[in-house]
């Protein structure tokens, strides 16, 4: 069963005659519980097309349907409802809240939709992750690798229909990187998580199911599983 | 004086009973329309239907709750197309594995036949017969091998086994892996290079691991070149443990790099080679099983590096 | 609230909590601006409070009428009354004046003829005295028994001699408690019988001091309609009728009371603005410099709503600190401004009503704020502003927003609108610090017109404080046109036993003494006024008051500010005044306060004049009114009548009227004028001397408390200004601290830096310094003019130059000060740590 379905998705940006086609007609399908890298080189389109997946920003042309929603037909408030509850996100800057401790950020989608929180189900993120120790710290006591994996969290602990991860060990050094790689992976295959990565790395690529090669806002590559 | 005081005490207890009652018979209403709509939701779960998806994402209980019965809706149905799946896969399999055993017994058919014939005729050439006999020995073998291959695969992609996860020393099994290779490896005067911390203890299942490194190592020993070296070093993550294994064979293409995991992939041109495609694929499997995952770069020597990865 | 709505809230709270947890300048000075506006508004208007209600305390046992003239017998009826809770008779005598003291023969009833004597607090008698029983029983001041030479003791006897020469003995009785040293007056309390029959108060009529019964609650102009009517039936004339104006000022729909509370509650309101202003700029900034991190909250699923909520919430955390400050501190300072009108329910009330107002000021400040951080994009989270290498896609769309953070140019490079025009701007220091300022145009208008507001009305209070004419002030009506006013002293009047013209039969300011002034070294020129007393009768009224001549010349000056009005002055003809016995009334307004009524044109005033040789009735017609204020600075004596010179010869008789001299002097020669002035006037004990240089010292000081009042409340609000100043600066360069690194790293030095910054600050500054300039140079102008079209004509527009080089002082210090007080701060850190990037 297909999670997320995009027909003809576009997204141009800016008037003729300069008009930047920052994605041209995306028909893409990734099934549940896949985990599937979109490749491409910097101003491919990639991450506009993360954008789009995740509703942070409305297509131009096109659909785009996660879990049976239609989210390019939803207006602002639904579609951030939406987000809250079906999409989890990793950043390459991990985009913590500064201001809440680790087990605060983790929680706060939940919170934020005012959702019991399953503690058990917590518990085994918080020890997958190595985070035990760390649950009360603050976000700036914390090295990037850790960042990412309390980001890595925050995403799963809303058990998301599909993680959006966006570069998640641009910021990271080789070692880092390795064990940020390993949770996704253990995440997708452990909880049978749906993950898009986007990276512009071929070697991070070939440990998700599927590679999306994504050129000038076209998919070259793996539009379909094989 | 004292009628109005009850007059009005009266009335007021009268309008504040209106309107308790008005206030319960609109929640009671809200209430009833609320559980209708969920039991209805619920019926068609257990009915197998699919939930209507276009429902609102809004700031409201009820589309909470709905949206987690369309959750529980979806695990149903995911339930039933995996089994569906996994029987598919099966049946894939059954007929990869067909395909995987045709040649060797068509060969074995062949040769009997020939050996057969032989027999009625009379055109005997000296040493024919013993030839074909290794070779039918040798296609045996590759059937014994095939078929103990498919059977740990078919193990442990059927779930049959579990992998049981023990504190165990990382360097035994390293040791166990490199004893099954030890043979071919001098045939081929290999160096097998060990660096591993003699106490690394983690939680894995000593049997498949052996196996996994065992069938990277073997996959090594097999694109060496003579008196090559291979290497495995032994490396802390913070959260993983990795075991490197570089040969210095002629490396893997960049854009293979994600398909030499996958069942019965075999590099082009390299089917000379012994081997079914089969190993890599395991070992992928087993790790992923311990909660660790498996890739490929390219060394700077120009073979190929393996690196699995471990939870620690 | 909808029934089926997301039980989310706590989220909210605790997420705004966390965040004022975190931005703690940000708290510093949204606090401090919530402090400084609750406390002043708490000072205020508990204060404002606390001066009625020491009022109405003092008042309380105080008598709320007294009626001047009563029958006993109508008194003792009218106490029958149901709404009179207290009435007592009493007598004050004629003054018998003893050097510069006055004794005051009164009778107080020892009992009331209702209520309770405590009621109203007079003066006691000290315990071993009793209240004077027999006739010639007396009860006296210990000062007057110093004064006179008596031993203070009961039973000491002792004579008082009468205006009129006769000697009576009495006995003290008893002595009045408490101090009357500075009082002028020094009571005397007869016995009931003395009253009766002695000679000093047997002529006088009865007064009576009454209390309604819950008079203190009633309106003012009922209480006032009340009284007279009361008066009325036991036949007391409405001119008897004299209210305490003390108590009347308490109660409710009095015109002071209720403009001091408009002008209290203005300033209220202009308080609160200013510190909407404040923390509205204070959250502008925060969210600014928040923007990716509501955008990350977005990206999480926070909800627009969800957001503002949380804006808000932190509005009402930082609300939660500030308030209790602000109203202990404003409470504490307006109890010791005014302990005794501290009232617990009151300032209880205010508090609640300071409360509320400053609650709806922080939400009215926070609804922009939050509504800008809830349209933030959750793309802003999504965009990484570090690492160049990574090179992301960045839509245009969302690429203007971020102003002060300048793009990469990528492939999407081309689209920029925001493309600057020339190829090359001027890159030094202050160039750059002018294309940061212009990037930002929002935020630094709004800083500056912030900024602005404080600093219009420091120079409007500045203007006010230079513009005052204190000489002029001084100068009003009496020393307009000298520096000293010689006036026959009130007392010979009363003692004279023919009023005034008993004093002008043989007038002390006569020519001689006029030569003997005008004789002295430095005396230019001495300006006569006259004023004669009579008799008048008019409406059912009769009452003894002055009136004063004006000549031709006079009333042609009187006539000019009336020609604009529609006034009946305008048409009227001096000598057509002379011939129809007609005259001007002056401020009819206080006729009307004491008798009720009004003249009217037309009116017939029968005047009996006596100028020592004869007593002469006239009857005169009432033919305009002019207003007191057009007429001060023509005569400096003023009665209710006024008639032309001719007239007021006729019944003269050749008496001297002269009843005040202004002296006019070289002031350089002040000081051997003054000795020489008041040599002159003390050779008459009539004569009383009123010198400028006194007058200027009282106004002096009541002008500095003015200015003290008006410069501190300015200086609160520039208090206010400063605070946003110093909240942008700080801000603006914690915010940009990675940029400024970045700039360091490609070769910016240190002082090149610090002087970008400087600039950045200073423009602020110098942008503030013009508004400040133009608009409070208009507003102080404007000002001005009004007040003196309010006949506050001692003002005179002056531009406050010390006032504003201080102010600007103060503007280029603050900026150059933070700025390289933050600098220095920036430089603990090493340079590739500040160029990480922070969340």
């Amino acid at each position: 069963m297909s999670i997320l379905k995009t027909r003809n998705l576009k997204k141009y940006y800016g008037g003729e005659p300069n008009m930047v086609k920052a994605l041209d007609g995306i028909n893409l399908e990734i099934e549940d519980g896949e985990f599937v890298a979109v490749v491409g080189t910097s101003g491919s389109g990639k991450s506009t097309l993360l954008h789009m997946l995740g509703g942070l920003d409305n297509p131009t042309e096109g659909i785009v349907t996660i879990a049976g929603n239609d989210i390019s037909k939803m207006n602002q408030e639904n579609l951030t409802v939406f987000r809250r509850r079906q999409i989890g996100f990793i950043f390459q800057n991990y985009n913590l809240v500064p201001m809440l401790n680790v087990y605060e950020n983790m929680v706060l989608p939940l919170e934020l939709d005012g959702k019991r929180k399953d503690a058990r189900y917590l518990q085994q993120i918080i020890t997958m992750l190595g985070l035990e120790e760390k649950l009360k710290n603050m976000p700036n006591q914390l090295s990037g690798g850790q960042q990412q994996r309390v980001a890595i969290g925050r995403a799963l602990a809303g058990k998301p229909a599909i993680i959006l991860a966006d570069e998640p060990t641009g910021n990271l050094d080789s070692k880092t990187s390795q064990d940020v790689l390993g949770l996704l992976k253990m995440t997708s295959s452990k909880f049978h998580q749906t993950i898009v990565m986007i990276t512009h790395n071929e070697e991070i690529a070939q440990l998700a199911d599927r590679r999306i090669r994504i050129e000038d806002g076209r998919i070259v590559e793996g539009r379909w599983q094989e | 004086m004292d009628t109005g005081i009850i007059v009005g005490a009266v009335v007021a207890v009268g309008l504040s009973m209106v309107f308790w009652y008005g206030t319960w018979r609109y929640m009671r209403r809200k209430f009833v329309r609320y559980t209708q709509e969920m039991e209805e939701m619920i019926r068609r779960i257990q009915k197998g239907e699919y939930l209507n998806k276009e429902m609102l994402y809004n700031e409201t209980l009820s589309s909470k709750t709905k949206q987690e019965l369309l959750r529980l809706s979806d695990i149903c149905r995911n339930e039933r197309e995996s089994s569906l799946r996994q029987k598919q896969e099966i049946q894939q399999m059954v007929s990869d594995i067909s395909h995987q055993l045709k040649t060797p017994i068509a060969n074995i058919v062949m040769y009997q036949d020939m050996l057969l014939s032989r027999k009625s005729s009379n055109q005997k050439r000296p040493g024919e017969e013993e030839n074909w006999l290794r070779i039918m020995q040798s296609q045996v073998k590759k059937l014994d091998f095939l078929v103990q291959a498919l059977l740990k695969m078919s193990r442990l992609e059927s779930s049959m086994i579990t992998l049981k996860l023990q504190e165990e020393n990382l360097y035994q099994c390293i040791a166990e892996a490199v004893a099954q290779v030890t043979r071919k490896a001098k045939e081929k005067s290999l160096d097998i290079q060990v660096e591993c911390p003699e106490e690394t203890y983690l939680p894995l299942d000593m049997k498949w691991m052996a196996e996994a490194i065992g069938n990277v190592l073997d996959n090594a020993v097999k694109y060496s070149p003579n008196s090559g070296k291979i290497t495995i070093t032994v490396s802390k993550l913070e959260l993983f443990v990795r075991v490197d294994i570089c040969d210095e064979g002629p490396g893997i293409e960049e854009k293979h790099y994600a398909d030499i995991f996958k069942r019965f992939w075999r590099a082009p041109g390299m089917h000379k080679e012994e081997g079914v495609g089969i190993g890599l694929y395991l070992t992928r499997e087993i790790l992923t099983r311990q909660g660790g995952y498996c890739r490929v770069n390219t060394a700077e020597s120009g073979g190929s590096c393996f690196s699995l990865y471990l939870p620690g | 609230m909808k029934l089926d709505e997301n039980n989310n809230r706590n989220i909210i709270l605790h997420l705004a909590k966390s965040s004022v947890n975190n931005s703690r300048l940000r708290n510093f000075f949204t606090v401090f601006a919530i402090v400084l506006s609750v406390s002043l508004l708490m000072t205020m208007g508990t204060y404002t409070l606390g001066i009625e209600t020491a009022m109405q305390r003092q008042v309380s046992d105080m008598q709320q009428v007294r009626y001047e003239v009563i029958d006993k017998t109508e008194a003792k009826k009218m106490a029958e009354e149901g709404d009179i809770s207290y009435l007592l008779l009493i007598k004050q005598g004629v003054g018998i004046e003893l050097g510069n003291k006055i004794l005051l023969p009164s009778y107080y009833a020892q009992d009331t003829l209702k209520g309770k004597r405590s009621e109203v607090k007079l003066s006691e008698i000290e315990k071993d005295g009793t209240f004077p029983a027999k006739y010639e029983e007396a009860v006296v001041t210990r000062e007057y028994c110093e004064l006179m030479g008596i031993t203070p003791k009961v039973g000491t006897s002792f004579p008082i001699t009468g205006i009129d020469g006769v000697q009576e003995e009495f006995v003290i009785s008893g002595i009045l408690e408490g101090s009357w040293k500075s009082s002028g007056m020094y009571p005397v309390l007869f016995s009931e019988r003395y009253a009766e029959e002695g000679r000093l108060l047997k002529d006088i009529p009865y007064s009576a001091l009454v209390k309604l019964a819950g008079g203190e609650k009633m309106r003012q102009d009922a209480f006032e309609d009340r009284i007279v009517r009361l008066g009325a039936d036991y036949g007391v004339k409405h001119k008897d009728v004299n209210p305490n104006n003390y108590f009347t000022g308490t109660l409710k729909g009095d015109t002071i009371l209720a403009q001091q509370r408009i002008v209290t509650a203005a300033v209220g309101i202009g308080i609160l603005f200013v510190s909407v202003l404040v923390i509205y700029s204070v959250f502008y900034l925060s969210v600014i410099g928040r923007t990716r991190q509501f955008g990350q909250l977005r990206t999480l699923g926070m909800t627009k709503k969800q957001i503002r909520k949380m804006v808000r919430r932190e509005g009402m955390f930082l609300s939660l600190i500030g308030i209790p400050i602000g109203l202990l501190t404003g409470g504490i300072v307006a109890y010791f401004l005014k302990p005794a009108g501290w009232d617990w329910t009151r300032t209880l009330v205010m508090a609640v009503v300071v409360i509320i107002a400053d609650v709806i000021t922080v939400q009215i400040s926070l609804a922009k704020p939050a509504a800008l951080a809830s349209g933030i994009s959750p793309i802003e989270a999504a965009k990484f502003t570090g690492n160049v290498d990574t090179g992301k896609v960045k839509s245009e769309k969302y690429g203007t927003k971020r102003t002060a953070r300048k793009g990469h140019g990528h492939k999407q490079g081309a689209v920029r609108p925001a493309v600057s025009g020339k190829l090359k701007r001027k890159l030094s220091p202050f160039g750059m610090a002018r294309i940061s300022a212009g990037q930002n145009r929002k935020k630094t208008f709004l800083t500056m017109f912030s900024l602005g507001v404080g600093g219009v009305l420091f120079m409007l209070a500045a203007t006010f404080v230079v513009s005052v004419s204190l000489e002029e002030y001084s100068r009003q009506s009496t020393f307009e046109k000298g520096e000293y006013a010689i006036t026959l002293s009130d007392n010979a009047a009363e003692t004279s036993g023919r009023g005034l013209s008993g004093v002008q039969m043989d007038n002390p300011l006569n020519k001689e003494f006029v030569d003997g002034i005008l004789s002295v070294d430095g005396v230019k020129k001495v300006y006569e006024y006259q004023r004669m007393e009579m008799k008048w009768e008019a409406n059912g009224e009769a009452e003894r008051d002055y009136v004063t001549g004006f000549d031709r010349v006079l009333f042609g000056r009187i006539q000019e500010k009336y020609m604009k009005h529609d006034s009946e002055v305008r048409s009227l003809n001096y000598d057509k005044m002379v011939e129809n016995q007609q005259i001007l009334i002056l401020s009819n307004q206080t006729v009307e306060e004491v008798f009720g009524w009004k003249f009217k044109i037309g009116d017939k005033v029968k005047m009996a004049f006596d100028n020592g040789r004869q007593t002469i009735e006239k009857e005169y017609t009432v033919a305009g009114f002019i207003k007191d204020s057009d007429y001060y600075s023509e005569n400096v004596i003023n009665g209710w009548f006024q008639m032309p010179q001719e007239l007021l010869d006729e019944v003269s008789g050749g008496l001297n009227l002269n009843d005040t001299i202004v002296v006019s002097t070289d002031e350089s020669k002040e000081k051997s004028i003054t000795p020489a002035i008041k040599s002159l006037v003390q050779e008459n004990p009539n004569l009383i001397l009123f010198t400028l240089k006194e007058q200027r010292e009282q106004d002096k000081s009541s002008f500095t408390l003015l200015y003290a009042v008006i410069l501190g409340l300015s200086m609160f609000i520039i208090g206010f200004s400063m605070l946003n100043l110093l909240n942008t600066l700080i801000t603006n360069i914690i915010t940009r601290k990675q940029e400024f690194a970045m700039l360091e790293s490609v070769g910016m030095s240190r002082r090149q830096l610090n002087r970008m910054v400087s600039v950045e600050g200073l423009i602020l500054s110098a942008g503030n310094a013009v508004m400040t300039l133009i608009a409070g140079t208009a507003a102080g102008y404007a000002g001005v003019m009004i007040l003196r079209g309010f006949s506050a004509k001692y003002m005179h527009y002056h531009f406050p130059g010390w006032f504003y080089l201080g102010y600007i002082v103060v503007l280029i210090i603050v900026p150059l000060v933070v700025t390289s007080v933050m600098l220095r701060g920036f430089e603990r850190q090493a340079l590739t740590e500040r160029l990480r990037v922070e969340d």
